[in-house]
């Protein structure tokens, strides 16, 4: 990056700007991570079939809101941290380090949760598919076993989604979302298009939190936006402007689709008939008016969006084991990669042993793979998200009270304090209302087996830094600094550490 | 010079195809024609910035052109990191074409399905090809205290990954001594050969690999 000297162009930065991306590769890239069909289809009726309530609609539309609040101080301190990708590292810079090692493992337990859940959602719809097409009958672990194969391939050999691929099926994906929502709206039930569903009194109603977190679930990726502020363009707009535009395209796509569901049904009889047919209601609405080859290409697009989304965070989960590796925050191990891949292969077999530990259990004790593991558990990596977030938002604040850098009172200080507000809200009514959100009696342990796996995390990872600071003080100096780090360059030592100043 | 035995070590002494993936073998060329001008003192690599100390041409022409962008754009003060990324795009080819020059390498098609889909620069003497991987591995094996061009040589491996191949199943005190030799480089290197490192590893970070 050079310096701020006006002068005519300069070679290098024309010559670098070649190879780097624009607002829309970036947009498509981290929408394709949020998989917009995986969440209509799957993620709204889920949620309304589990958490029993009709708000999720507008949940969809305020998560958005606060999320590009959010968005406006997590933009603007990525242009100063180094290791932007990874939010442990805004909390090490804005909160403190024990904080940032907790962060981590809150991270990785969450990005894990995010990526395991995906597969019951795999396995189930593609084996309900077969079924239902070719009248093939697996179960839905042998389905998601065979994709585990693939992201557990693919992720070795580091191999993402072709860029162009990704973005036609991305588009795909919208244009098939916005057709059945337009369709679902035209075909009203007897009540007519009533807009209830949207009714803002829905956010102060009992059981909302359980519509909120489901709402953030589906924005997860979102956040992937600064991983590429190096890749840029330009730096200081791109990235700010890709985000905006992923939160919002998504919450519109994500509210209205979700609203256009309980006008096909009707807004008294959404959760019956979500609980009727699970991932299918949305097809099976519109099967009437669109004949089966558009539901044909619908259930493909499905089973792919969410094949990218598992890829995807995969990849997530993969990079942050190797940023800790890089830090000797986890074993150094993590942090090498493959020589001709330069893929983490250690990360990469290390979150595809762990999800096949998770799939096989879950199959032994019998789960009901949308239920238990699609829902349940994407929805606990929601929460985490979430965790993170709020954490993140308050980092923002800690950050530039130490040092304003030129950033303006509204992104550093009056739009994340409104953010971790907002945040911490939709957390305190997240976890206060767990119980609707996992669809079970408000007195069953497992409304606290999830929330509280979190806390241990976070504990841990307090604790963990604590001793790093006691035993080996070079590497918690280090830490939120990813590649960056002194710790595990070999020429680190006796070089100044690499701070801000490296990424001017 | 010092970026042919670096190309040599990172591609395949039969076959020509590269060790490493091509980021890496970027960003390390890129790294190795730096370190050529630093060996020569034509740059000094300081507090995160690469500055022309010497602007009487180098001997070597490929040397001099990369001295020339250097120059060219001195008063804009790039970082290190830049510079690396900016150089990496076209390093292999150029040293690649410096060794063809010398007949060290002859060009080959790359063919995919009938369609020549890139170029291959095959070693025409393997044992020369091998020789700076055999030089650097047996002399780090034994221990023995390596000169300035081989300890920078080395240096490079370490930051690109190339130590693994170099040192392929030595125990764990000789991967000690390189790191330990490679320690006592002055600044400069030590400095560039750190940003090297950091530049692959962001990249996998940033999923641009």
């Amino acid at each position: 990056m050079t310096t701020t000297r006006s002068a005519p162009s300069s070679n290098v930065t024309n010559t670098l700007a070649r190879s780097r991306l624009g607002t829309a590769a970036v947009v498509f890239f981290v929408m394709a991570a949020a998989a917009p069909l995986t969440v209509t289809a799957g993620g709204a009726t889920s949620g309304f079939a589990i958490t029993e309530r009709t708000g999720i609609p507008i949940a969809y539309l305020a998560v958005a809101a606060i999320l590009g609040l959010f968005a406006v101080g997590y933009v603007a301190m990525s242009r100063h941290v180094v290791n932007a990708g990874a939010f442990y590292s805004y909390v090490a810079q804005g909160l403190g380090k024990p904080a940032g090692v907790g962060a981590a493992f809150v991270a990785v337990l969450a990005y894990n949760a995010m990526q395991i859940g995906l597969y019951g959602g795999f396995g189930a719809v593609l084996a309900g598919y077969l079924d239902d097409r070719f009248g093939v009958s697996a179960s839905w672990w042998a389905c998601a076993l065979a994709g585990w194969v693939v992201v557990a391939v693919l992720g070795m050999l580091r191999v993402d989604l072709n860029g162009r691929v990704l973005a036609v099926m991305l588009l795909a994906e919208i244009v098939v979302a916005v057709v059945f929502a337009v369709v679902m709206v035209a075909n009203p039930a007897d009540g007519g298009v009533t807009f209830s569903a949207l009714s803002p009194g829905f956010l102060f109603s009992a059981g909302i939190g359980a519509a909120l977190v489901t709402a953030v679930t589906g924005f997860v990726g979102f956040e992937a936006t600064v991983v590429f502020s190096e890749e840029t363009r330009d730096p200081k707009r791109t990235v700010a402007r890709a985000t905006f535009i992923a939160v919002t395209v998504t919450g519109l796509l994500y509210g209205l689709s979700a609203w256009a569901l309980t006008v096909a049904t009707g807004p008294d009889k959404i959760v019956a008939a979500a609980q009727e047919h699970s991932t299918e209601l949305i097809f099976t609405l519109v099967r009437p008016h669109v004949g089966q080859f558009i539901v044909d290409v619908g259930h493909l697009l499905f089973v792919t969006s969410l094949f990218a989304a598992l890829l995807s965070f995969h990849h997530t989960v993969g990079r942050y084991l190797f940023s800790l590796g890089r830090e000797r925050v986890l074993p150094a191990a993590l942090g090498r990669t493959s020589r001709r891949t330069s893929a983490p292969k250690a990360g990469s077999l290390t979150q595809s042993t762990l999800a096949l530990l998770v799939l096989l259990g879950f199959a032994a004790a019998g789960a009901d793979p949308i239920v238990h593991l699609f829902f349940w558990v994407t929805v606990s990596g929601g929460l985490g998200v979430l965790i993170l977030m709020t954490l993140t938002s308050a980092a923002v604040i800690g950050y530039f009270i130490r040092d304003p850098r030129d950033e303006s009172v509204w992104r550093r200080l009056a739009a994340p304090v409104l953010a971790t507000a907002a945040l911490g809200w939709v957390l305190f009514l997240t976890i206060d209302q767990f119980d609707v959100l996992l669809g079970v009696e408000p007195g069953s342990p497992l409304r606290w087996l999830f929330p509280s796996a979190f806390a241990v995390a976070a504990v841990l990872g307090v604790l963990w830094a604590v001793l790093l600071k006691a035993w080996r003080p070079d590497v918690y100096d280090a830490v939120g600094l990813g590649a960056n780090a002194t710790a595990a360059n070999p020429f680190g030592p006796a070089t100044p550490m690499v701070t801000e100043a490296a990424r001017s | 010079m010092l970026a042919d035995d670096f190309y040599r070590l990172a591609h395949d002494d039969v076959t020509g195809k590269p060790r490493l993936h091509p980021m890496a073998v970027g960003v390390g060329c890129a790294a190795a024609l730096l370190t050529e001008l630093v060996t020569t003192r034509h740059i000094d690599v300081a507090d995160n910035h690469v500055s022309v100390v010497e602007q009487q041409p180098p001997a070597d022409s490929l040397a001099h052109v990369v001295l020339d962008q250097l120059i060219a754009e001195a008063e804009r003060e790039h970082s290190v990191r830049t510079w690396l990324a900016f150089l990496a795009g076209q390093a292999p080819e150029q040293v690649a074409n410096r060794l063809l020059r010398a007949g060290h390498v002859r060009m080959e098609a790359v063919r995919r399905l009938g369609r020549q889909t890139g170029v291959l620069y095959v070693p025409v003497d393997m044992n020369v090809a091998a020789r700076p991987w055999a030089l650097l591995s047996h002399s780090l094996r034994r221990h023995e205290p390596l000169g300035y061009e081989s300890l920078c040589l080395a240096g490079l491996a370490l930051a690109t990954g190339l130590d693994t191949f170099l040192l392929d199943g030595a125990p764990a005190a000789t991967f000690d001594y390189l790191r330990r030799s490679v320690g006592t480089l002055w600044s400069p290197m030590r400095e560039l050969l750190f940003h090297t490192h950091a530049a692959i590893g962001d990249a996998v970070l940033s999923h641009r690999t």
